[in-house]
């Protein structure tokens, strides 16, 4: 009953990740224009697919972070660093032009291609992991990089190939990445993934204990959060609106509330 | 109450996230974080008013014999009825110097543990562990238990050793037949007639209704005593040593009272149980070790018990704080007497009946002493 709903918040923690990766890549091919994409963008964007069908099976066969494997298998990192001493060398900008293509490629290409493999492996984990901390974290930076993509997109007026995706990303973070990744975007499925991944995290949270005696029952417990959820998401979607400072709205009181609760188990 | 690690990598998960969103601005996280937070609140809060008070643990047998490093096998259950949302598990049994524990199976709510006790004697009662939780396992309260109605009887191991019985002599004027060939009148068996063989025990009206020459002598029983008693006498509190000291006395007493029945004669224990002389009658093995173990959780004596014990008593075992006490010793002296020794304690006197507990002796002297008597 227990592993029965952990796996299904996990898949409900997935799909609202992968809610947000389709409002990404809906808004990405609204705009993208990829007929004057160059050769060796094609050959990354292909060659990433083929790299991404070899990892998943090799991830079956062998047990290591998806992360070490995608970086051995990206040759284009290693590329990078020897394309800039022969640019330095031989003062020739054709290398330093050619090395900034393979890096925005790349970089476009493992927005479109890794993001749902991360995501996946992601919610894999879950059914694995008992590390809340890797669960917090890591959901944390997936929301915000399905957020900031969807941002970066959204604002863009065509893609031109990964390369300009990649471009685009680059752009985008350095010129102000507190911004862009807070969405003003008012769009439903957009909304929906949050709402689902707010929601499947809180339950997975309730429910993923290590042990739970047969005195617990998990319905009634599960009623706890759910009120939280309720507070929290007109919290999100009503109250946020009237107060612009979210340090004050919820940074705050989550730390106060982490102190009392801190402060709770260690007097008591 | 403590975190427990899911709480702690909670706590440090839940900061993380916040710092990271707040950087971020991703407002989702944060309420997310902050509905966390209060629901981890809401849940401790659960768990400081929760008491174990609705716990019931129960084992297999409520009483456990066995000899003494040898194991046994006991399963601990616990029947909770505590506060709804909060959970609760045995976590461990508390370790003890007399039984040594160690857990061979366990769920939250059954444990098989396999005890091997170290010191013979009775040990009452079974001190348990178990940890209250929280409804989202943040967090974590221990409580102790002691269940008083189990009893652990750890049975002295000279019982198994081997003993032959005694001989007595003609002089010895016995109420009862021995368990072995003697010089009463009562007879014990035919045999064949020897160099040793008296003439006058031949068995002449079998002798001459056997086709054969041989010749079958009549053998009799040794006569003994009905009873033999030994008392055990504490006056003084041990607290360090007295599971050794008892241990001591338990074998000491089995080794004895093994000797007098294979001799023929049964063993009355003396003790003292709630100021009164208490007497249990062993007339075999198995009642002379359940004899001895409720002799183990035996009281302090007073001076008038003491006197009584000790003069109702065969064989008086005693130690050596007790014969500290002039007027003591100078009594347990004129009797045949175990003594069992205490650290750095020396006895006012000993008697010449006396014998010092040590594990390698056989105590045959001591017990012939009054069994010849």
């Amino acid at each position: 009953m227990k592993n029965d709903l952990v796996w299904y918040t996990a898949i409900f923690i997935g799909m609202g990740l992968g809610l947000l990766y389709i409002v990404f890549l809906v808004h990405a091919f609204a705009v993208s224009n990829w007929s004057h994409a160059t050769e060796i963008q094609f050959a990354i964007f292909f060659t990433l697919s083929v790299r991404l069908i070899v990892l998943i099976t090799i991830s079956k066969q062998i047990s290591s972070q998806p992360v070490i494997a995608y970086v051995v298998l990206s040759f284009e990192v290693f590329l990078i660093p020897l394309l800039a001493v022969l640019g330095l060398w031989t003062h020739n900008s054709s290398y330093n032009s050619l090395m900034s293509v393979i890096l925005t490629s790349w970089i476009g290409a493992s927005a479109l291609l890794v993001s749902p493999y991360a995501i996946y492996q992601y919610a894999k984990g879950l059914l694995r992991t008992r590390s809340l901390l890797g669960v917090l974290v890591i959901g944390t930076l997936e929301v915000a990089s399905m957020l900031f993509l969807v941002t970066v997109t959204e604002q863009a007026r065509s893609i031109y190939g990964p390369s300009s995706l990649g471009q685009m990303i680059i752009q985008t973070t350095g010129i102000n990445f507190t911004s862009v990744s807070s969405t003003s975007i008012s769009n439903i499925p957009l909304e929906a993934g949050l709402v689902i991944y707010f929601v499947a995290t809180l339950s997975y949270v309730s429910l993923g204990r290590v042990s739970t005696s047969l005195s617990v029952r998990l319905s009634r417990a599960f009623l706890l959060p759910l009120g939280g959820v309720i507070v929290a998401i007109i919290w999100v979607f009503s109250i946020s609106f009237i107060s612009s400072d979210l340090i004050f709205v919820f940074t705050v009181p989550t730390l106060v509330g982490a102190a009392v609760m801190w402060g709770i188990a260690h007097v008591r | 109450m403590k975190f427990s690690k899911r709480g702690t990598d909670f706590l440090a998960g839940l900061i993380t996230a916040v710092t990271v969103s707040s950087i971020l601005d991703i407002k989702i996280v944060l309420a997310l974080c902050l509905t966390l937070i209060l629901a981890a609140i809401i849940s401790e809060i659960i768990l400081v008013r929760a008491s174990p008070e609705g716990a019931e643990i129960t084992v297999s047998e409520p009483r456990v014999a066995c000899f003494k490093n040898q194991q046994a096998i006991v399963t601990i259950k616990l029947r909770s009825s505590v506060q709804r949302y909060t959970t609760i598990k045995i976590s461990e049994l508390i370790p003890s110097r007399r039984v040594e524990a160690e857990v061979v199976s366990s769920d939250p709510l059954q444990m098989s543990v396999k005890i091997v006790p170290r010191f013979a004697g009775r040990s009452l009662g079974l001190p348990v562990r178990f940890e209250l939780g929280d409804p989202l396992g943040f967090f974590k309260k221990e409580a102790s238990f002691r269940l008083p109605s189990f009893v652990i009887d750890c049975l002295p191991s000279s019982i198994l050793r081997e003993v032959t019985p005694l001989r007595t002599f003609l002089t010895v004027v016995g109420e009862r037949e021995g368990r072995a060939q003697g010089l009463g009148v009562e007879f014990y068996s035919v045999d064949e007639y020897k160099g040793t063989s008296e003439a006058k025990d031949i068995f002449w009206k079998k002798v001459a209704s056997l086709a054969d020459e041989r010749l079958l002598v009549k053998l009799h029983a040794q006569s003994v005593h009905k009873r033999i008693s030994i008392c055990l006498l504490r006056m003084t509190f041990r607290d360090q040593d007295r599971i050794e000291w008892m241990d001591s006395a338990c074998e000491g007493i089995a080794l004895m009272g093994k000797t007098v029945i294979q001799t023929g004669s049964d063993v009355e224990l003396l003790f003292d149980s709630g100021g009164q002389v208490a007497s249990l009658l062993a007339t075999n093995l198995k009642e002379l070790a359940e004899g001895i173990m409720d002799l183990s959780v035996s009281q302090i004596s007073n001076l008038e018990t003491a006197a009584i014990l000790i003069d109702k008593s065969d064989i008086c075992v005693t130690g050596f704080k007790e014969l500290q006490n002039v007027r003591v010793a100078n009594v347990v002296a004129n009797k045949p007497s175990l003594l069992i020794s205490d650290p750095r304690t020396s006895p006012a006197r000993i008697g010449d009946n006396a014998v010092i507990y040590d594990e390698n002796q056989d105590f045959k002297e001591l017990v012939g002493n009054v069994v010849r008597k």
